[in-house]
């Protein structure tokens, strides 16, 4: 409300001090603050209740209790490690179990705690990673652009050439199989695509008069970088990590469900399944809560980038 | 570009650690180094890395990828032998794809706002946040174990085939029906939808033959993309199902850090993936005169 206001004092600004007497900045918040409370507490129940704000506060909870899993497992699960029971094997869920246990007697409710904070760890670190050198090559091509673009755009185009999961398979064949280097695997392949979307944003915010008027004044390129460009480009990397966020999930649960994950723990919700598999016959739950558990995370994730996208990029909408 | 993918899988796999002499002699501690030197030799292991790259390249020319580490027979022979599965496989999901894609979308579209359209949404939310891996494992399940409609693994039947084409379907139309539904729509709100239906076309022929048609270009688009995503999908569903193919053979040779067999498959599945891309691009003139007349001008 306050920003309708303001944009239509804009006009009268021109003639002086009239404006700043007319409109005072706080116009919108002073109305909104004259409405009775009631009234107000009945918008925000309507606005809390409307199906899409009820659907975004479900996935943020959904991650909320993903990443406290992540943090401090122990707290969520009465053991402090996943503790096998060899005496409560394959035991249906809603028994003494909450979710049953694996054939190992594992409960399956400590695992999926347990399991959060790799399934994290690749999210966020792979993520970070993509997300900070494909920014970087992207803006680089854009901002300087000549010889600079040209390679970087091709070397772009050659991870382009093999779908992600593929690329990721090169990167965990060469690699020894352990945490950090399947989420070096997973981050190579989220690379190309901010690459691509910076290139854009660079030459477009490249273009824009203050950039000019920046080269104008004399301010070093590096500085014009540090202060215009990079800032001006930030918004389409948030909704692309959000997205890129639960692909790495995905990708780094797939390669550990193909076996090539880590061979020792943390424990993960892809090799989990892969486990289970043998047991489907009869014992369903074993692979069918690790499932949902990456369906909802990634799900929970889709909804908060959608979220991100309209209220960061609202030409998209 | 090929040739850029080329030197990426060549030296990230032998840039990065990781002897495959090792792996020849299967870590036997009692070998001499002259019998080291032997392996190095036969395999050209003792050349500059560009040298080896090269050869690389002018035998991958010629179609000759080297021997397997593993297996010790050709990689070109073994790959031949195992294609045949992953063509079917990938064929099938793609007409899957297709028809659940384009039927969803035209359904969801015919019945906007209603509830065929926000289950179909739901649906297709669920089939591509789903992990395949976790679709198939599902699948079986449900149509192998409870209802015994298919077997759940193996390769050659159709019946075989069923499960693992609709899992990596499944997770492809997903997006694909969002797509068509929402360039459905737009069609649908242009002007000479309403000019055919003022003529009297009955409604069916509107949509299928005018509406759909135009709405097909984007959808065409993605389902060329969604062809890399399939064949990246194969490994993983081949895994599940315990098919043979290119996919379940990429993931042992991965598994057994067997490099010429990596290479070659890594090498054709970018070959295929770039051809598609290329299909897609030709296919636009066919769908759509106007890229056409803009193409001959």
């Amino acid at each position: 409300m306050s920003l309708g206001q303001t944009s239509i004092a804009y006009p009268n600004r021109e003639d002086g001090a009239l404006a700043s007497e007319a409109v005072s900045p706080l116009g919108g918040d002073l109305n909104e603050r004259s409405s009775p409370w009631w009234f107000r507490r009945r918008a925000l129940r309507r606005q809390i209740f409307h199906p899409n704000n009820f659907i975004l506060g479900l996935s943020c909870a959904v991650l909320a209790i993903v990443f406290l899993w992540a943090a401090v497992p122990s707290l969520f699960s009465p053991d402090t490690a996943v503790g096998a029971y060899p005496t409560q094997v394959l035991q249906p869920p809603l028994g003494k179990f909450f979710l049953g246990t694996d054939q190992y007697g594992r409960s399956i409710y400590a695992e999926l705690v347990y399991g959060a904070r790799s399934a994290v760890l690749i999210g966020v670190l792979a993520t970070a990673g993509s997300a900070i050198v494909g920014s970087l090559m992207g803006i680089a091509a854009g901002y300087i652009g000549g010889a600079t673009d040209m390679v970087i755009m091709r070397v772009v185009d050659v991870l382009l050439a093999l779908p992600g999961l593929f690329l990721a398979l090169i990167f965990v064949a060469a690699l020894p199989p352990n945490l950090m280097n399947l989420i070096i695997a997973v981050g190579v392949q989220g690379i190309p695509a901010y690459a691509r979307v910076l290139r854009a944003q660079a030459l477009q915010v490249r273009g824009r008069l203050y950039v000019d008027a920046a080269t104008v004044l004399g301010v070093a390129r590096w500085k014009i970088l540090a202060r215009h460009i990079v800032p001006n480009c930030l918004a389409p990397v948030l909704v692309l990590a959000a997205i890129g966020f639960g692909f790495a999930i995905i990708i780094g649960a797939t390669l550990a469900f193909l076996g090539l994950g880590p061979t020792t723990p943390p424990l993960n919700w892809g090799a989990l399944i892969a486990s289970g598999q043998g047991y489907v016959n009869q014992d369903w739950w074993i692979t069918t809560f690790p499932g949902l558990m990456i369906t909802a995370v990634v799900i929970a994730v889709n909804v908060l980038g959608d979220w991100l996208r309209d209220h960061m990029e609202p030409t998209s909408r | 570009m090929l040739v850029g993918v080329t030197a990426l899988i060549f030296f990230v796999l032998r840039a990065l650690p990781g002897n495959p002499v090792v792996l020849l002699t299967q870590g036997d501690p009692g070998i001499t180094q002259a019998q080291i030197r032997h392996i190095e030799d036969n395999y050209g292991l003792n050349k500059p890395l560009l040298v080896q790259y090269g050869t690389f390249i002018w035998h991958a020319l010629q179609g000759n990828f080297g021997v397997s580490y593993l297996t010790k027979e050709p990689v070109m022979s073994s790959i031949g032998a195992q294609a045949g599965a992953t063509v079917e496989l990938t064929a099938a999901a793609v007409v899957l794809t297709g028809v659940i894609g384009i039927g969803g979308g035209l359904l969801a579209a015919m019945f906007r706002d209603t509830w065929v359209d926000s289950s179909l949404r739901v649906l297709s939310l669920f089939g591509s946040a789903m992990p395949l891996f976790w679709t198939g494992v599902l699948l079986i399940l449900v149509f192998s174990f409870t209802w015994r409609l298919f077997p759940s693994s193996g390769s050659g039947t159709f019946s075989e085939l069923v499960l693992p084409a609709f899992s990596l379907a499944l997770a492809g139309s997903g997006l694909l029906v969002r797509l068509v539904r929402n360039s459905m729509l737009d069609v649908m709100g242009q002007e000479f939808v309403t000019a055919l239906r003022a003529k009297g076309l009955p409604e069916y022929q509107v949509l299928v033959r005018h509406v759909l048609r135009n709405a097909l270009v984007p959808a065409v688009t993605v389902l060329g993309v969604q062809i890399g995503a399939l064949l990246a999908g194969a490994v993983v569903t081949e895994t599940v199902f315990t098919r043979q193919g290119l996919g379940s053979m990429l993931v042992q040779a991965v598994q057994n850090k067997d490099y010429p067999t990596v290479q070659a498959l890594v090498l054709i599945i970018a070959t295929v993936y770039v051809i598609v891309n290329i299909l897609v691009d030709i296919s636009y003139a066919y769908l759509d005169p106007r890229v056409r007349t803009t193409l001959t001008k």
